[in-house]
């Protein structure tokens, strides 16, 4: 009687055997007791592998690979939101502009039309006198900067009065929060909805 | 912590994917002490092993836009473990001492050599009890294409055929390398070695 080889026992407990070799096998070892005895012997291998018990985690290395991963690039957020504001801001801004610019606007904060800067001050005087005081000083400063600035050909700014500026900063301010809450919003929606 | 520990792996993935690094962080806690196992009854060095471990989840994130989130993770990132790890000892093999000495002329199979770090002291590993400890020197006495088709047969589970994609070899070195690995581990766990 020829044993089975090593090798066939090997695959036969690999369950690499197809069905008649493993059949054979099978028929062989029922009454082969060497062959049953290699079996076992190969058997008992093959368990001691699978009960080996895993070696602990010497520590967690969660914090260290996260330190390590690289945020991804960010995607592109230029959302339709983003365009809107984008567009908003744009168009806000030029229309502000050509509006301080012209003559209608020029004239209707010019000294002596009646409603000049000199004349709201008398009307609000006890509110507005201090407030007259600190725009008058800035703007004797920012008129001698905007002199020394634009020297060559003053600008329309230049001849801004107070209440301009203050109407200019004023808008320029909104437009910015404006802006900005409409650029964070999806952000801090996208965040919330990554959950 | 507790919100990523209740979601499915399939969900921490495509978070994972869109760079939601505390999604692949509960990946990590969930798959580190499996994956420090591979990397370790390869290498048998736990400073290395921890190393090669954090190694290969920073690739595995690196490459996770190309992971098919419809499969698992784990044996995954386990092959790229395996690759790893079997790297490493490549490049160890030949900075240091050979794992295995030069097959004689007519000789069978490359004789094995113990690691130098390794107890391999029979005796004193029965005596202490340790038969797992046996086991493990065992192992990592083996040349390591030996240890690799154990790791990937016994402790992955692959098919002769996926070892043979896994390690690149023609299935017959599959067939060989295992039935020799195997008459290794156990002659060396019956002290013939």
């Amino acid at each position: 009687m020829s044993h089975l080889s090593l090798e066939t026992l090997n695959h036969y407990l690999d369950n690499e055997l197809d069905g008649a070799e493993r059949a054979a096998a099978e028929t062989h070892m029922a009454t082969c007791g060497q062959c049953q005895r290699q079996l076992a012997a190969l058997q008992e291998l093959f368990l001691a592998l699978e009960t080996l018990p895993p070696a602990p985690l010497p520590r967690d290395m969660t914090a260290g690979v996260l330190a390590r991963i690289a945020p991804p690039p960010a995607p592109a957020r230029w959302t339709w939101r983003a365009w809107v504001a984008l567009a908003v801001q744009l168009a806000a801004a030029l229309i502000l502009a050509f509006t301080l610019a012209s003559p209608a606007v020029q004239s209707l904060f010019a000294v002596g039309n009646g409603v000049s800067f000199d004349g709201l001050l008398a009307t609000f005087n006890g509110l507005w006198l201090r407030a007259d005081s600190w725009l008058v000083s800035a703007q004797t400063v920012t008129s001698t900067w905007m002199n020394q600035a634009t020297s060559v050909a003053p600008g329309p700014l230049a001849a801004l009065a107070p209440l301009q500026w203050a109407l200019l900063l004023a808008v320029t301010g909104l437009l910015w929060l404006v802006g900005t809450g409409l650029l964070l919003t999806p952000q801090r929606g996208t965040m919330n909805a990554e959950r | 912590m507790d919100s990523w520990a209740g979601l499915p792996e399939q969900r921490l993935l495509t978070l994972a994917q869109r760079g939601v690094a505390d999604a692949y962080g509960e990946l990590v806690r969930r798959y580190q002490g499996e994956l420090y196992n591979v990397v370790y009854r390869l290498l048998g060095d736990q400073h290395e092993s921890l190393d090669l471990t954090q190694e290969s989840f920073v690739q595995a994130y690196n490459a996770l836009a190309s992971f098919d989130t419809s499969r698992p993770f784990g044996p995954w990132i386990k092959r790229i473990a395996t690759n790893l790890a079997l790297n490493w000892l490549q490049r160890r093999h030949v900075l240091t001492t050979p794992l295995t000495r030069p097959a004689q002329p007519g000789a069978e199979e490359p004789e094995e050599l113990a690691l130098p770090d390794v107890s391999t002291e029979p005796e004193r590993v029965y005596l202490a009890g340790e038969r797992h400890e046996l086991l493990r020197q065992a192992l990592l006495a083996l040349p390591p294409h030996y240890r690799a088709v154990i790791e990937l047969r016994h402790f992955q589970e692959l098919s002769y055929e996926e070892i043979a994609v896994a390690l690149k070899l023609p299935l017959s070195d599959v067939k060989s390398n295992l039935f020799r690995a195997r008459q290794l581990l156990r002659k060396r766990l019956e002290g013939e070695v």
